[in-house]
């Protein structure tokens, strides 16, 4: 619902020619994609598949449009993350997506024999290919020289050098795709040896007489790859299809060849050879840059500068982003204060744009410089390289309960968001560790949580115990979520998930200098989510909540307040007794609200945790989206929602909060173990309705239902732990 | 890796019968080193890479051929995993999926 995908259901002219776009992960492909779209791109969402691919129009000099598919980055097509079954599948074409008419693939020219694999096994396609030599001026300053010309000649297609982040080689490359397109051209294909010819012969033949169709390619994908989603090609029997996949590798174990192994050593060989007949010199330059990989990656010093980087991370997200986070405030403010007298005479319409529609979307929106600067930091730490160091420091971390380390980024965004930290997971290769970190993703402490910190930290704790204890409260219920999730990590993975863990292979990417136009990019596209996420479920909860808080509102009820505040204390003179009357009206009316009486009637369930009516429609209304309690709290200490955490008003109004029955009757509602209880609740539970449906599309309905189901009980839990626990001992 | 294919031949005839010989069990008999045995600044080149996995098929797609050259690169703390360095790009892996590859130590890199 929230997905980014949701805005833009494509409807792709079929007139348009469709380029791919594909290559090996870190070959700058997304910059290619963005210079020859320009902004004109979105989230492909092609209905029953599940590809994940950006989809942009670039336009020829001479005025034509082509359609630009920018696919995920891709090691190889024996393909083993999502990222990469995305790819397989566009190329064998039986998706309701339309085959490519051709295909760009992108390489890293520092690192051409490896990246050369993938358009090796591309070739094996019937596809037109043009190459693009990427990051072009980095391979010629660490001395790699290559022909060019011989090599394209050698390969029978085009290759175009470029420096993607500064757009040279950009002409060319929409040249030859403009010529490709009328004349295409087939890159050379190796000459498989006979025992992989014969089986592979075996295969197709087997699928003839099966009244399929199992063209070489694919045939390829089958035979190597062995278990893949292409096998049920071969026969409809799987029995049969079994049977005579193993005697056409059998055909290759007899003749020596691991079948497993066969492509890659015939490809790279195939691979080596081209390039001795086309390279001028070759120097051993990585751009590894030991020194560098000696500290950062250094078991000690490197696992120092790892935990450094973090506390600078999370420092400045929260200190560099409070100016930011000031002037929405006041603007929203602002805003309220501009639109209440024009809506004076209409108060059920006021109510709803102040309330629900400005404090709803604003309390929300407040959130977005963090968000933004943590985004910031994550494309820095990406684009330098650093991060496939960071993922090779946590490996042992995360390893001991079936993360792995490549959970590292997602676990990370989600920090500022769990949307966009489920979705960075579809890059982890094992299935496994994959389910894990989708699931332990919303345990992270989202920047949706802090509101809700900062309140009962600064009403409750600060004044109690001083502001270094507030301090480390708000940095240890940061890391709350996690210390919970890695041991449920360990007991899903020990009890429930039997499938056996696959490999953790990490390449580090080489050091780059950060490109400004790219960062920003990156930052943009991770806070766009969150924009959307404020102007559509956010905005739409915001009302239906203030609507159950606002109604049924039958007037005896603030005649009854009136006359019995006018009995006790008589006539209000003052504005400050006005003021009174006119809160305990509205005090009344969110007792006698739809939401209020269901909170009065669920209230039992969270007795134990300490929690009184008032609290309880809080945390109700906030399962939709947890920052809507401070909205919600608002409006239940009648103060109008007009609030924010650090309004004084609300602080001292739920410090004066006294239990009005039962045997605590007179005593403070808001205890320090109450307090406690609630922060442990809002740091466990799973109150966010764009992450269960996010959850739920990239792993189903049943996973998503176990993650709430699973979350709400654990917050629960410990909130009647540590308030039980809290009163005994405080 | 710079030979032909025919040069390829008896590396994969060898690793064939390795193969063969330890289905599962990666024993570590004396006259057999494999990748996790590498310590720190040695070098070695790869002899053949065991088993039928997809992770045997992801560490040849990566560049984890017979007749390349790996060396040491780091170690993470608590021993695990190990990056190295093979032919121009450092991979890391865990010592489990190292265990698959068959290595020749070089004496003097």
């Amino acid at each position: 619902m929230t997905h980014p995908s949701t805005p833009g259901i494509e409807t792709r002219s079929a007139k348009r020619p469709l380029v791919a776009l594909l290559g090996n992960p870190n070959t700058g492909k997304s910059t290619i994609f963005n210079q020859l779209t320009g902004l004109r791109q979105r989230i492909a969402n092609y209905p029953g598949i599940t590809i994940e691919a950006k989809n942009g129009v670039m336009t020829l000099e001479d005025g034509r449009e082509l359609d630009i598919l920018d696919l995920p980055g891709a090691y190889s097509l024996a393909a083993s993350s999502p990222d990469e079954e995305v790819v397989v599948e566009l190329l064998t074409g039986d998706t309701v997506v339309q085959r490519p008419d051709l295909a760009v693939c992108v390489l890293d020219a520092t690192n051409l024999k490896r990246n050369l694999f993938l358009a090796s096994q591309l070739a094996e396609y019937d596809m037109p290919i043009v190459l693009v030599l990427n990051q072009w001026d980095i391979a010629q300053k660490r001395g790699i020289e290559i022909d060019i010309d011989a090599l394209s000649n050698r390969l029978g297609v085009p290759i175009i050098p470029t420096v993607g982040i500064k757009k040279i080689g950009l002409h060319q490359l929409k040249a030859a795709i403009r010529d490709s397109l009328e004349r295409p051209m087939r890159m050379a294909r190796i000459e498989w040896p006979a025992e992989i010819v014969e089986a592979l012969d075996l295969l197709e033949k087997t699928a003839e007489s099966n009244q399929r169709s199992l063209p070489r390619p694919e045939a390829e994908r089958v035979l190597f790859d062995s278990p893949t989603l292409l096998t049920p090609r071969l026969a409809s029997d799987p029995a049969v299809a079994g049977r005579v996949l193993e005697e056409a590798r059998q055909k290759l174990r007899h003749a020596g060849l691991n079948p497993t192994a066969a492509e890659a050593i015939y490809q790279y060989a195939h691979i080596d050879r081209i390039l001795e007949e086309c390279r001028h010199r070759h120097t051993e330059n990585h751009g590894h840059r030991e020194w560098i990989d000696g500290l950062l990656v250094h078991r000690v010093w490197g696992t120092a500068i790892f935990v450094a980087i973090m506390w600078v991370v999370f420092q400045s997200v929260y200190s560099w982003s409070a100016p930011f986070m000031d002037w929405i405030e006041s603007m929203t403010g602002a805003l309220q204060s501009t639109v209440e007298p024009m809506l004076v005479n209409t108060p059920i319409f006021q109510s709803l744009v102040i309330d629900g529609l400005i404090g709803g979307v604003g309390g929300v929106v407040i959130f977005l410089p963090q968000i933004f600067m943590l985004f910031l930091f994550i494309a820095i730490l990406e684009d330098s390289g650093y991060m496939s160091r960071a993922a090779f420091l946590m490996d042992k971390l995360f390893g001991w309960c079936g993360l792995n380390g490549k959970s590292f980024v997602p676990l990370l965004s989600s920090y500022a968001c769990a949307v966009p930290g489920i979705m960075a997971a579809r890059a982890l290769e094992d299935p496994k560790a994959r389910l894990t970190t989708i699931l332990m993703a919303p345990f992270m402490s989202c920047s949706a949580r802090l509101p809700v910190y900062v309140l009962m930290i600064g009403a409750f704790i600060e004044p109690a115990y001083g502001p270094v204890v507030a301090g480390w409260t708000l940095f240890i219920l940061h890391f709350v979520g996690l210390g919970v999730a890695l041991p449920l990590a360990w007991v899903m993975n020990r009890f429930i998930l039997h499938t056996p863990s696959q490999p953790f292979l990490l390449e580090f990417s080489g050091y780059k200098v950060p490109h400004l136009r790219n960062v920003l990019l990156k930052m943009w596209e991770g806070g766009r989510e969150f924009i959307l996420r404020a102007g559509t479920v956010i905005l739409a909860f915001s009302v239906v909540i203030w609507a159950l808080l606002y109604f049924p509102r039958p007037p005896e009820v603030a005649e009854q307040v009136e006359s019995e505040f006018i009995a006790t204390q008589g006539m209000p003179e003052t504005e400050e007794t006005e003021q009174l009357l006119a809160n305990r009206i509205d005090t009344a009316y969110v007792e006698q609200s739809y939401l209020g009486r269901f909170g009065q009637f669920v209230q039992p369930v969270f007795a134990p945790a300490g929690f009184d009516w008032k609290i309880t429609v809080g945390v109700l209304s906030s399962f939709p989206a947890r920052e809507v309690i401070i909205a919600t709290l608002g409006i239940i200490y009648s103060l109008g929602d007009e609030v924010d955490e650090e309004s004084p008003g609300l602080r001292e109004r739920m410090a004066a909060q006294v239990w009005t029955e039962g045997p605590l009757a007179g005593t403070p509602v808001f205890t320090i173990p109450v307090v406690l209880a609630i922060l442990v609740f809002f740091a466990l539970c799973a109150q966010c309705a764009a992450t269960i449906a996010v959850i739920a599309k990239q792993v189903g309905w049943r996973w998503a239902g176990v993650s709430f189901c699973s979350m709400t009980l654990l917050a629960w839990s410990a909130a009647v732990f540590v308030y039980q626990v809290g009163t005994r001992l405080l | 890796m710079e030979g032909a294919i025919s040069a390829l031949r008896p590396s994969l005839n060898m690793s064939q019968s390795v193969f063969m010989g330890s289905e599962c069990g990666f024993s570590s008999s004396s006259s057999v080193t494999r990748l996790h045995q590498l310590k720190p600044g040695e070098q070695a080149v790869i002899v053949a890479v065991h088993g039928e996995t997809r992770a045997v098929a992801r560490i040849h797609s990566l560049g984890f051929l017979p007749g390349r050259r790996v060396a040491h690169s780091h170690t993470a703390l608590f021993g695990d995993p190990v990056a190295y360095l093979v032919d121009g790009q450092k991979i890391a892996m865990r010592r489990q999926e190292a265990q698959y590859i068959e290595i020749q130590p070089i004496a003097d890199p």
